[in-house]
């Protein structure tokens, strides 16, 4: 009787055991497979090109209708917009001589500078957002332009608002596109806060849900940053070019310790009503 | 099997596209997140003799769901395997009611979320807090309980109709 007992032990030990080395295996694949930076295989590339086709298929007549209904739900603000575009209209000579003028000195610059690449030099590819979110924790979309397209990872994705996020994985006919409310702890973005006398740096580090505001952190607690300052890229990892506004400040607060400024800004972009963007793609880039 | 296949696929389709309209017409504070496909498996878990079948169902959809959504394959066969195995485990407690189907489903949405959420904040892939978890199970809950109904009494007629039997 008592053999029977240790024996059943030491079986529960082992199952334990097992249970606890399945999971670690489990985790170790799983660290693996969630990072941004890892890229599809081929059969996951065909799979689910195979997979979004079929679904654009069956899906299609139900989108149809589903954007046609969105148009209408749109269109109550197709008259604020009207008055914006008319006021604008009236700057629109003034603006454009500006702009010749403009060009004129930067190529003038350029060559005076020997600067054969600038890195505000973009081509400009339009998707649709075909999946959007469906993993809630990974704040992704889905677009219908993959690297047949040449879209690579870590391209800037934009929409006339404003910065949209970034390219994480690609496949033939499409990619993934990592939003800037993503809440994920490699989504770091160097921004400028433009408060019209002065340009102060800081990092994009994450997204309130509740507000519906991205906060900034890094801003000398000494630096005066006005209510409506706008923020946008300021180019400085690289990977996103400058210039490209996010939003708009919205408050600011002082950090726990009292030595810098928390800046919250609220998105010009509303990240849930996407469904066209454009993707930056270097003009030199054409292969 | 292809009774189940067609109403898990339908589920499936159904989630990418309110997924992708829900928001536009409810606004970023989004209090209505679809898991049909997880509802569905709950739904026709009853019509499986074989839980080995019932597996390979999940395993079959888990795959799909990771291609098609979450990149991150291998992740949600596991979750839905493991669901999978939780009903197998809660058939011989619960009867097949809708009020039974009802709490199956309100456990796997809260294993799903949970582990979901555990495995990526150990894996340091995300930084919410607790209360936002909590939101999000109480957000899923609303709109796939109506869900979960619909699919019931709908297979529930169906399969009457096509004379499969379903587990009691």
């Amino acid at each position: 009787m008592s053999s029977k007992k240790k024996k059943k032990l030491i079986d529960t030990k082992y199952i334990i055991l097992i249970i606890i080395g399945i999971i670690i295996v489990l985790l170790s694949i799983f660290s693996f497979i969630v990072k941004d930076k890892r890229n599809l295989s081929k059969p996951e590339q065909i799979l689910k090109d195979g997979i979004v086709f079929v679904e654009n298929i069956i899906l299609f007549p139900f989108k149809y209708v589903g954007n046609e209904i969105s148009e209408l739900y749109h269109l109550k603000d197709v008259y604020k917009e009207n008055q914006i575009l008319k006021s604008n209209l009236d700057r629109y000579d003034l603006l454009y001589t500006q702009n010749n003028e403009l060009k004129k000195e930067l190529k003038a610059l350029r060559e005076e500078m020997n600067i054969d690449y600038m890195l505000s030099e973009y081509e400009y590819l339009k998707a649709s957002v075909i999946n959007r979110n469906v993993g809630y924790w990974y704040d992704t979309i889905t677009i219908n332009k993959g690297s047949m397209d040449g879209i690579e990872k870590d391209m800037a994705v934009i929409t006339s608002k404003g910065l949209v996020g970034k390219i994480t994985k690609t496949t033939n006919t499409t990619s993934d596109v990592k939003l800037i409310t993503s809440n994920n702890s490699n989504n770091k973005i160097s921004i400028i806060i433009n408060n019209g006398e002065e340009e102060l740096y800081g990092i994009l580090t994450g997204y309130n849900e509740k507000d519906n505001t991205l906060s900034i952190e890094g801003i000398s607690s000494n630096s005066e940053i006005k209510t409506d300052s706008v923020v946008y890229t300021s180019g400085l990892n690289d990977l996103f070019p400058s210039g490209i506004i996010i939003g708009k400040v919205k408050n600011v607060e002082k950090d726990n310790y009292g030595l810098a400024k928390d800046v919250n800004i609220t998105p010009t972009n509303n990240m849930s009503d996407i469904t066209v963007v454009s993707i930056l793609k270097r003009k030199d880039d054409k292969k | 099997m292809i009774f189940s296949i067609i109403i898990v696929s339908i589920s499936l389709l159904l989630e990418a596209l309110l997924s992708n309209y829900l928001p536009i017409f409810v606004g970023s504070q989004n209090f209505f997140i679809p898991m049909f496909t997880l509802v569905s498996l709950v739904i026709v878990f009853p019509y499986y003799n074989e839980t080995s079948k019932f597996l390979k169902l999940c395993f079959i959809f888990g795959l799909i769901y990771d291609i098609l959504f979450t990149n991150t394959i291998g992740l949600n066969i596991t979750l839905f395997l493991l669901i999978g195995l939780i009903l197998n485990f809660l058939d011989s407690a619960l009867s097949n009611t809708l009020f039974s189907i009802i709490i199956k489903m309100v456990i796997s949405i809260i294993v799903y979320d949970v582990l979901s959420y555990g495995i990526l904040l150990l894996l340091n892939y995300l930084n919410y807090n607790v209360l936002v978890l909590l939101m999000k199970i109480l957000k899923s809950l609303t709109l796939n309980v109506i869900y979960a109904i619909i699919l019931y009494l709908i297979v529930g007629v169906i399969g009457k109709e096509l004379k499969i039997k379903k587990l009691n």
